[in-house]
């Protein structure tokens, strides 16, 4: 009697979950002219996470991703909340122009936030993000626009010298192979050492010198920097 | 008499469906809707060329992020000249309506119009080309009509698109307008051959040696806005 009785218990308690478990399509686009986005962490998780908040530090994790494209802390963070995500959806960098597109469901019913971050190259810590969205409870097709932020936690020196590991200042690369050498540095100083809205790069014309190593007709962008197309399931 | 009250209603019910979808499909296609249309061009010193306004359905797009642009986008953006794309849109059976502008829209300037399209679900597109740059153009891409009810207005934020077939070298041989009147159209594409975001220009006031432009031609997003109203 017992026997036949549990399977039916759970599945009463199993559907209502089933019902209520969004299915979420997330396509984001790389906007800007000539700046790739490291690989992606598309996730979704309830509200005692944030994966970056402006006006405050970065945390570790956050300084990680937005200095050296490395997500392995922010991804043990949202699993820690029960969250659910998709790593690096696009195998590998998204390149100016291109869009990818990421499944997931919102899994633990209480994930009811959309987050975003990728950081963006050749920059010395600036990720394009998304922050704690209340995912949509009517199901259809949202478009939102997303902005470049800085992480507040490298000075925007412009040196493509392979430095990526959090506190080693300098861009890790170019990956459009369009980055200069032998810059002197636009900047020492992150006089906002808060998460902030990225205050765009500088570049110069001089690929073999100059302040910058980023070219100012290529590596600017203005905001928005992707386009979130997404796709709420019933 | 319960059941056939019953039959009754479900008799009605689906009289009610079959006449509301008869109402959702036919109603759209077959009476008119009218918009008056306003494009304010909010930028410092980037005056637009006259711009082009695409009604057309789901199918249709003009251009395409992270895609090649036609050679009448093309022209649009390095020259101004909509020929191609108002021609080429006409033959479109997926364009209900393709109209452009006789003149320049100045800086704080604004054009009205009022447009009248036979259609369905319409979308609308816009472009016009900021004639102080290589190639941007400010642009709307396919505008859902359905979110502007009868009688009510909307406003909506026109980006800067980068054309992506000019390099932005921002030099008075290759940028149209009135800051250089250089050359137009130039069939020669740059390397990063795709439509995306524009990055702004950098201006001689902010070091690139051989620019024609200074710091008034600099923009920001957003470069235009349209303003739909739904007659």
């Amino acid at each position: 009697m017992n026997k036949t009785l549990l399977p039916a218990i759970t599945l009463s308690v199993a559907l209502p979950f089933s019902a209520l478990a969004r299915d979420l399509e997330v396509e984001l686009t790389n906007l800007t002219h000539g700046s790739y986005f490291t690989p992606l962490l598309v996730a979704t998780h309830n509200r005692h996470l944030d994966l970056f908040e402006v006006g405050t530090s970065a945390s570790t994790e956050l300084r990680a991703m937005a200095e050296g494209g490395d997500t392995s802390g922010l991804i043990t963070a949202v699993a820690n909340v029960g969250g659910s995500y998709v790593d690096n959806p696009a195998g590998g960098l998204l390149a100016p122009g291109q869009k990818v597109t990421a499944n997931l469901d919102a899994g633990n019913i209480s994930n009811k936030r959309l987050s975003i971050v990728a950081m963006i190259l050749p920059t010395n810590d600036g990720f394009v993000g998304l922050d704690s969205l209340t995912i949509p409870k009517i199901p259809g097709t949202y478009t939102y626009y997303l902005h470049a932020y800085d992480a507040g936690t490298e000075a925007n020196d412009e040196i493509i010298n392979g430095g990526g590991t959090p506190g080693v200042p300098g861009i890790p690369t170019a990956p459009g192979a369009d980055g200069g050498t032998g810059a002197m540095g636009v900047t020492m100083n992150e006089t906002n050492t808060q998460v902030h809205i990225h205050r765009g790069v500088l570049g110069d014309d001089d690929p073999l010198g100059g302040n910058s190593d980023l070219d100012s007709t290529v590596h600017r962008w203005l905001n928005p920097v992707a386009r979130l197309v997404l796709k709420v399931g019933g | 008499m319960m059941i056939k009250l019953f039959g009754s209603k479900r008799y009605f019910s689906v009289v009610l469906t079959l006449l509301a979808t008869v109402l959702l499909v036919a109603c759209p296609l077959e009476v008119p809707q009218t918009f008056e249309i306003t494009l304010v061009n909010l930028t410092h010193n980037q005056p637009l060329s006259p711009p082009v306004y695409l009604f057309h359905t789901s199918e249709y797009r003009p251009w395409q992020l992270g895609e090649v642009a036609s050679v009448a986008i093309e022209k649009l953006a390095e020259s101004g000249d909509s020929a191609d794309l108002l021609t080429g849109a006409e033959a479109e059976p997926t364009v209900l309506s393709a109209l452009g502008e006789e003149t320049i829209l100045i800086p704080g300037g604004q054009h009205s119009r009022i447009v009248t399209v036979k259609g369905g679900s319409l979308f609308l597109s816009v472009a016009a080309m900021l004639v102080n740059t290589n190639d941007a153009f400010a642009a709307l891409e396919a505008f859902p009509l359905n979110q502007v009810s009868p009688g009510d207005e909307m406003r909506v934020s026109l980006y800067a698109l980068d054309a992506g077939t000019e390099e932005n070298s921002e030099s008075s041989t290759t940028v149209p307008g009135p800051a250089a009147g250089g050359e137009g159209f130039n069939p020669e594409r740059e390397i990063r051959n795709i439509v995306r975001y524009h990055p702004g220009v950098v201006s001689q006031e902010d070091g690139l040696v051989g620019s024609v432009l200074d710091q008034s031609h600099r923009f920001d997003n957003p470069v235009a806005q349209l303003v739909i109203r739904r007659l």
